[in-house]
């Protein structure tokens, strides 16, 4: 399906409906029998791109992996480091399945980048959200809305990003602290810091990972007095330890919590024997899920009282969800069939 | 004298309608069902925070945009989220509408009550009740004022990022009813940006919460959607909000143009360059006069107009960015530039921008101020055709704006004594509005559509759009009973009259952006 025109009558011609992409999230694209799979991997292409604007439309099915590519001849990014890119994850599954990477610590994830969007209702009508330029407070903002509905609200057409200028550098270092608790409170003290961190991820081992970006020249000098000012030993490591792990070891569960909250999830997960990672300064743990183990993460996770998402594992709900109390009520106006649903 | 010709908002009369409710204590000449709804709220609220007589309800008949004007039935002034819930539900039983309001500041005309509807203040309502620096967050009621914020998280080097500049006394609900803005959007986003979780009571009395206190969740982003929903949808009770570092040092430069666009060729080449300062302003000859003439805050004389730029971060980031944006401002043909000294240097250069507004104020009797929004590279030729358009009408225009995202603040200067002036400033006003979505731009960056600009809604989004979000609005609300008349285009559309000065304004309590 390439065309609005084919997409709507696609979704018109279907009783339950699930629009897919890359379907580099497959928990995402579990659905019941019967459920249309609305492929929308040939809707792709970015429509408007000016570099001088910083911002740039593409089709949902546009691998982020172009778009990366594109703005980077550009010296322009998406500061939020979204997951799955080399695996071909699309503009409407990161935006529909609301994944960030660790870069989010700093500007935000992708509900702060995403600035519009086109969608189909359940009922197929045509709606835009949004608009194109980077600051607006015009009408209600139904692309944030559209993020984490994980295709179950709209199906999303096309969306219009805000980028930000690429750092001329980047430098990662860790500093092993030899344990959780110590990881945690070093964190404490990093985010306090006016030390402007990219990203800042942990270990359960307690190896603390941070990543500064900027100027040529300057991230050196910063990582010396982040050390001095710490009393944290941080030595310059590869980029590579931001890379997500693949095959079983793969973190594939994306849990939101607190720091707070983090002794008693990784005493949890460590029972269970699961990898697990702490990444945007322990507000979300990414846990690995090996094959016909959902049952037992799900128990662990509802006995501490949080929610996951899983994405190569279904079911994708794992866990305590907030209440889905608000999500059935704009179900009314965004899918009053439950098409979608 | 600003108001003297104030077009008062009198939407029709909100029909009544009883719902069975026993109505003995009607009085003679009252409707029975007005006189039961008021009743019902005085076994709510004590006298001193249920306030009925016209002396008191005066005080809540307009907002920042003194344009509008209109009188409550009744103000309520809640000390506990239970007291607003059941203020909300008394509205639904009687089907009365309700507005909640902050301290008022809305620009828009967001904050002007309902006529012969139902104010639910929120000032007191104002605790910080849970501040958490290792997960940056603070948990608050709705009536904290926005600096608050910041002030209780300074002991621990954070602050509450969103920056309007009515800070120092509008609320933190209005902020997200608004999504409001502020200088520092380009690096730091807007309100609904740094909101985490909120509880809120939906029109119908039902109380729901969404996100949480962490910055990632599941589900749908609900709270995105709720900030800048305008009060359409309901009250926030309470809100989680996200806090971040304050910046280890600022280098705040200000420089002088012979014309407008080279200070936007300036603003161009800075972000060209893969620099993202805290803030870019630029001011016009017109708004610096007013502004010198206010706060002599020593703005290049001779020029036509005056770009501010502050760089923010670490130190080492600050000194490598200072030289490259040194090297840019040498290279756009600046009449001259300077860096501030000191921390004093750089209040005053913001003196100057912070009061632009005010200022501008006493140029003129009554203004116009406008918030569209336009693609940055067109910003050159917005402000040519702002200037073009002002001339057709013949009126004086004074510009003001963030430049790093393109949002403009012209002010339309007018004296409404002077018959057909009042009116040329409309017509400009809605020019100016027609060029920001023509070129592809927004109605409004951050004071939000109100009353003032709810004419232009349908024009920048059209019909199917504007009709699905009038669907959404009522599965929150399916009576409109909360702030109807906002945002949505409606029949008695009032016209655009934004001018003056508020009170607090001339008072310099607050400003404009």
């Amino acid at each position: 399906m390439t065309t609005t025109d084919s997409i709507r009558d696609a979704l018109l011609a279907s009783p339950k409906a699930r629009p897919v992409g890359a379907r580099t999230k497959p928990a995402l694209c579990d659905a019941p029998a019967g459920t249309a799979f609305l492929d929308l991997s040939g809707h792709r292409g970015i429509t408007d791109y000016e570099p001088g604007e910083f911002t740039f439309t593409a089709r949902a099915g546009t691998p982020l992996r172009d778009i990366a590519e594109t703005l980077a001849r550009n010296g322009q990014y998406l500061p939020f480091d979204p997951p799955l890119v080399a695996e071909g994850a699309t503009v409407g599954g990161t935006i529909a399945a609301g994944l960030n990477g660790p870069g989010r610590l700093r500007y935000g994830g992708v509900r702060d980048f995403i600035i519009g969007a086109t969608f189909l209702t359940g009922d197929a009508r045509l709606i835009r959200g949004g608009g194109k330029v980077v600051k607006s407070a015009a009408g209600f903002d139904f692309p944030k809305l559209l993020v984490g509905s994980c295709g179950r609200l709209g199906v999303i057409l096309e969306a219009t990003f805000k980028v930000f200028p690429l750092p001329q550098e980047r430098l990662t270092a860790a500093a092993e602290t030899g344990s959780l608790r110590a990881a945690l409170e070093l964190t404490a003290r990093l985010v306090l810091q006016p030390a402007d961190l990219d990203a800042l991820d942990f270990e359960p081992g307690g190896r603390v990972l941070v990543r500064l970006a900027g100027d040529h020249g300057t991230l050196e000098a910063r990582r010396e007095r982040l050390s001095r000012e710490t009393g944290a030993a941080f030595a310059a490591v590869g980029e590579s330890c931001w890379a997500a792990p693949s095959g079983d070891a793969a973190l594939s569960v994306k849990v939101p919590l607190t720091p707070a909250r983090v002794p008693e999830l990784d005493a949890a997960l460590a029972s269970l024997g699961l990898p697990r990672r702490y990444s945007v300064a322990g507000q979300v743990a990414w846990v690995g899920l090996p094959a016909g183990q959902p049952a037992a993460l799900d128990a662990a996770l509802r006995a501490c009282r949080l929610g996951g998402l899983s994405l190569q594992t279904a079911p994708a709900r794992l866990g305590l969800w907030p209440s889905s109390e608000g999500e059935q009520w704009v179900r009314r106006a965004f899918d009053p069939g439950g098409r979608l649903a | 004298m600003p108001g003297h010709h104030n077009r008062r908002w009198r939407p029709g009369r909100p029909a009544l309608r009883s719902e069975g409710r026993p109505a003995a204590d009607a009085g003679p000449g009252q409707p029975l069902e007005s006189v039961s709804f008021i009743s019902d709220l005085q076994t709510l609220f004590p006298p001193d925070r249920c306030l009925l007589d016209g002396a008191a309800l005066a005080a809540y008949e307009s907002d920042g945009l003194t344009a509008f004007a209109a009188t409550p039935r009744a103000v309520v002034v809640p000390v506990s989220r239970e007291e607003v819930i059941a203020a909300v539900k008394t509205c639904a039983a009687w089907n009365v509408p309700f507005m909640a309001r902050g301290s008022g500041t809305s620009l828009s005309g967001g904050a002007v009550p309902v006529e012969d509807g139902l104010v639910i203040a929120l000032n007191r309502l104002n605790r910080i009740l849970h501040l958490d620096p290792e997960a940056r967050t603070a948990v608050v009621e709705p009536g904290v004022v926005n600096l608050a914020v910041s002030a209780a998280a300074a002991p621990h080097g954070l602050y509450f990022a969103p920056d309007p500049s009515s800070q120092q006394i509008c609320t933190i609900g209005g902020n997200v009813a608004f999504n409001s803005g502020g200088a520092h959007c380009l690096k730091y986003g807007m309100t609904s940006n740094h909101i985490l979780g909120m509880t809120v009571v939906a029109a119908t009395g039902e109380v729901l919460t969404f996100g949480g206190g962490s910055m990632e969740s599941l589900g749908p982003d609900l709270v995105g959607l709720f900030c800048g929903s305008e009060g359409l949808f309901g009250i926030a009770l309470e809100l989680t909000l996200r806090l971040i570092p304050k910046a280890e040092v600022f280098h705040t430069l200000l420089a002088g143009y012979d014309t407008t666009e080279r200070a936007g060729d300036a603003v161009s080449a800075i972000i060209a360059a893969g620099i993202l300062p805290g803030a870019m302003e630029i001011m016009d000859r017109l708004a610096i006069d007013a502004a010198e003439a206010a706060t002599h805050c020593g703005y290049p004389p001779n020029a036509a107009t005056v770009l501010i730029v502050e760089l923010e971060g670490p130190r080492e980031q600050v000194e490598s960015e200072k030289r490259r944006l040194a090297a840019i401002i040498a290279q756009s043909h600046p009449l001259e530039s300077r860096v501030a000294r000191d921390a004093d240097d750089r209040a005053l250069i913001w003196k100057g921008r912070k009061s632009a507004f005010s200022a501008v104020g006493r140029l003129s009797p009554d203004f116009i101020v406008q918030d569209g929004v336009v693609p940055r590279s067109r910003l050159g030729e917005a402000l040519r055709r702002i200037g073009e358009l002002a001339a057709e009408h013949g009126l004086r225009c004074a510009n003001v704006f963030h430049a790093g995202d393109g949002n403009l603040h012209p002010l339309i200067l007018f004296d409404g004594r002077i018959p057909g002036q009042f009116e040329r400033g409309e017509a400009l006003a809605g020019r100016i509005l027609e060029m920001c979505i023509e070129m592809g731009g927004s109605i409004t960056g951050e004071h939000g559509v109100g009353l003032e600009k709810r004419a232009f809604l349908t024009p920048m989004f059209g019909e199917p759009d504007v009709a699905f979000m009038r669907e959404v609005r009522r599965v929150f609300d399916p009576r409109e009973l909360a702030n109807p008349g906002k945002m949505f285009p409606s029949g008695e559309a009032p016209a655009l009259t934004a001018h003056g000065l508020h009170p607090l304004e001339k008072a310099g309590v607050l400003s404009r952006e």
